[in-house]
């Protein structure tokens, strides 16, 4: 599926490393929703949007990372891809509010869903210091056998 | 989330509204006719939708400028959120909730957009509210 102009705008780093339209839009589940292997709601710590009871209720790094430790992540140092392990990614702006979430899939690469947009295959860095800002943590749970 | 790269349209003033929009969407818009809140609608929402088209924080997509500035419409505009809520799915719900005051979705249908959808379109039929 071709990139559209709009979108390489607003990723300029997708301009030099892989970056693959994978879907069609669905405004059923964002990119948080979509990290956590849920397609069937729409996550997020504000009003009518889906949020675990337990995690607190606020727009705060601490709280998405809770929401994935919740799934059984845990933090960890880097993007690599380890075997046994699958990872995430949570990015942050300026002011350190989380704004995105991405997936690591088997081959090393990372999916992303773009809010009601696409999915989309990535690298990690091609998906910074453009409308998400950078990453913040990197998490890791480990795989079923 | 701003652009860098805007395309303009103006309103009957001349006033220029910054919007992003394929070439065929704004020719669209400047050819629209009709009544007030219907063009205004549609102006403003595809402002919010073309500055949130990739935004998954509800947060940021309720509180734009262009979505309050619909909900400033008032209940006028209702039977046009119900509309484009049914046709196009997008997240009317805290607009209808702030217009009209009522909250239909129960708690276990947060985040399920086509329930949301559908606990709205009963109360319209409720309330005898056509669109």
């Amino acid at each position: 599926m071709a990139l559209s102009p709009h979108l390489r705008s607003l990723f300029p780093n997708s301009l030099h490393e892989p970056f693959v339209e994978t879907s069609e839009p669905t405004e059923e589940y964002n990119c948080i929703a979509w990290a956590y292997e849920d397609t069937t709601q729409w996550y997020w710590p504000d009003f009518k949007s889906y949020w675990p009871r337990n995690i607190p209720g606020e727009v705060t790094l601490k709280a998405f990372q809770l929401l994935f430790e919740d799934k059984g992540y845990e933090l960890c140092s880097d993007d690599s891809l380890e075997v046994g392990y699958q990872k995430i990614a949570i990015y942050c702006d300026v002011n350190n509010l989380p704004t995105h979430a991405a997936r690591q899939l088997p081959d090393g690469y990372w999916t992303s869903k773009l809010g009601p947009m696409h999915d989309v295959s990535h690298t990690i860095q091609n998906m910074e210091n453009g409308a998400y800002g950078k990453v913040a943590i990197i998490m890791r749970k480990k795989l079923d056998s | 989330m701003r652009h860098s790269n805007l395309q303009y349209i103006t309103d009957d003033t001349g006033k220029k509204l910054s919007v992003v929009l394929p070439f065929k969407e704004y020719e669209r818009l400047v050819e629209l006719k009709g009544a007030d809140v219907k063009r205004e609608f549609e102006i403003y929402k595809t402002i919010w939708k073309s500055e949130t088209m990739f935004s998954s924080s509800t947060t940021e997509i309720i509180n734009h400028p262009a979505y309050l500035h619909i909900i400033s419409l008032g209940k006028e505009v209702v039977p046009l959120l119900l509309r484009d809520m049914q046709q196009t799915s997008n997240h009317w719900f805290n607009a209808l909730y702030k217009i009209t005051g009522a909250d239909p979705i129960p708690e276990e249908h947060s985040g399920k957009i086509q329930l949301m959808i559908s606990d709205w379109l009963k109360w319209a039929k409720d309330n005898n509210i056509d669109f």
